[in-house]
């Protein structure tokens, strides 16, 4: 337990500036939404303009930590810094979920910097802007709605994990390899889910992507 | 003990290690020598599990690299691995919790022999400053194979000798194994007990160090340089 604390621990201090770069400029950009959304209120038809504005930012920022999904491993390599972590006598699961966690944990206070934002939103806006009640209230729909979209999030992560290792034990034109496999990773899953829209199916996905992450990091890929 | 069976090793058309077999039993120090390319440091990588081999076998203990054959190999490669933002008592940290024989100790004792500060960044230090910093973190485990790729590079020849003296007298535990390559052949020569002389992936000698120059009546600068001299030929 003591090496996976320091693995994760390591990670989240690799990715320490850039990490309160992000929620900086999360934390910049919401406050100018809010400003807008306060002048907006005297307009109530500029609400939807605001809406718009808290999506792009939202989607931008999350960005980062999904480009994170690919740099965690391409920058090991880089920095050489792999020589150590595949000599290291800790389960590869480990060197895999230290990276998975330390990227949700980035999403994670993304997204609480901006519903943090959208309440304050909804304050200002003397809740013109959006409903609170969904928010509030609890009930099981809701439960399903979000482990779908931390299983996707994760599945996604460990998407980008997959593509990169694949590109690393190929070797040979890395980036197009990278490249080709998550597009084709995310349209298997598109179609997966499209045919059997359930969290099981996702959570078998995952698991997939996974276990093809393990393989690859076990088995397959190596410094040259 | 380490056993190498034939082992084969390319990069794309050229062989790095072609048909390479050897063993280093326990409590030997062996130095793995060689020119530049010779297919020391692919050797020392495939034994540390960091490549592959296309064909042949590596067995430590009897068992192929697995997650067991990690903790017991403390392979400190030619390259600097440590994170930019690390300090010296960073990386000591980090090898405290991920291997469970660290000595504290022994690694404090290292910290007054190399004269380092904890304190100071690893990717900032000068070159023969990180070479000491890395034998410090390698010495300070109790593993039972050591892979030192390179260890003196950067190192002043006047500390060289010395700490391959002290290496070998006050910092290796009886029965841990040590595998290290170097150019520096004249300044380990009295630490060896076995020397593998490899030129183009292909072993060209073998043996018992003290027989070799018995047998021979010369250093062992002069034996390799002879071994060497007759492959070109």
């Amino acid at each position: 337990m003591h090496a996976f604390r320091r693995l994760l621990l390591t990670e989240l201090r690799n990715r320490r500036n850039t990490t309160l770069i992000t929620l900086g400029a999360t934390l910049f950009l919401n406050a100018l939404i809010m400003i807008v959304t306060y002048q907006a209120d005297l307009y109530p038809d500029q609400l939807g303009f605001v809406m718009t504005l808290n999506i792009v930012v939202l989607v931008a920022m999350l960005l980062i930590p999904f480009l994170h999904g690919f740099t965690a491993w391409r920058e090991e390599w880089k920095n050489q810094s792999i020589y150590q972590l595949l000599t290291l006598p800790v389960l590869r699961t480990h060197l895999l979920f230290a990276k998975y966690i330390s990227i949700l944990l980035e999403s994670v206070l993304i997204l609480i910097l901006t519903f943090a934002s959208l309440w304050l939103q909804y304050e200002l806006s003397d809740g013109q802007l959006y409903r609170a009640e969904p928010l509030t209230t609890f009930d099981w729909s809701k439960a399903l709605f979000v482990s779908k979209l931390v299983l996707s999030a994760i599945g996604i992560i460990s998407l980008c994990s997959l593509s990169i290792l694949l590109g690393k034990w190929i070797r040979k034109l890395s980036l197009l390899v990278t490249f080709l496999s998550l597009a084709s990773g995310m349209l298997v899953s598109a179609v997966i889910y499209a045919t059997l829209p359930s969290v099981f199916s996702l959570f078998v996905l995952v698991v997939a992507f996974i276990a093809l992450s393990y393989y690859l990091l076990d088995k397959k890929v190596d410094v040259s | 003990m380490i056993k190498v069976e034939h082992a084969v090793k390319a990069f794309g058309r050229k062989k790095v290690l072609d048909n390479l077999s050897f063993v280093a039993e326990e409590g030997q120090i062996v130095g793995l020598l060689g020119t530049n390319g010779a297919g020391k440091s692919t050797m020392l990588r495939t034994i540390a599990g960091l490549l592959r081999l296309d064909q042949g076998e590596i067995t430590i203990d009897g068992k192929q690299p697995n997650l067991t054959t990690r903790a017991m190999i403390n392979f400190l490669p030619d390259v600097d691995v440590w994170y930019s933002w690390m300090k010296l008592s960073d990386a000591m940290k980090y090898m405290r919790d991920i291997y469970w024989d660290w000595d504290d100790s022994k690694a404090s004792h290292l910290l007054d022999f190399f004269e380092l500060k904890p304190s100071a960044l690893i990717c900032e230090a000068s070159k023969g400053t990180r070479a000491k910093m890395k034998l410090l973190l390698a010495l300070s485990r109790q593993a039972k194979y050591l892979l030192l790729d390179e260890p003196f590079s950067g190192i002043d020849p006047f500390a060289r000798q010395q700490i391959a003296q002290a290496i070998v007298e006050d910092f290796v535990e009886e029965g841990q194994s040590i595998l290290i390559t170097t150019h520096e052949v004249s300044e380990v020569e009295i630490m060896l007990d076995e020397v593998l002389f490899i030129h183009e992936g292909k072993l060209l000698l073998n043996g018992n160090v003290e027989k070799l120059k018995q047998a021979s009546n010369q250093s062992l600068l002069e034996i390799v340089k002879g071994a060497y001299e007759l492959a070109r030929v």
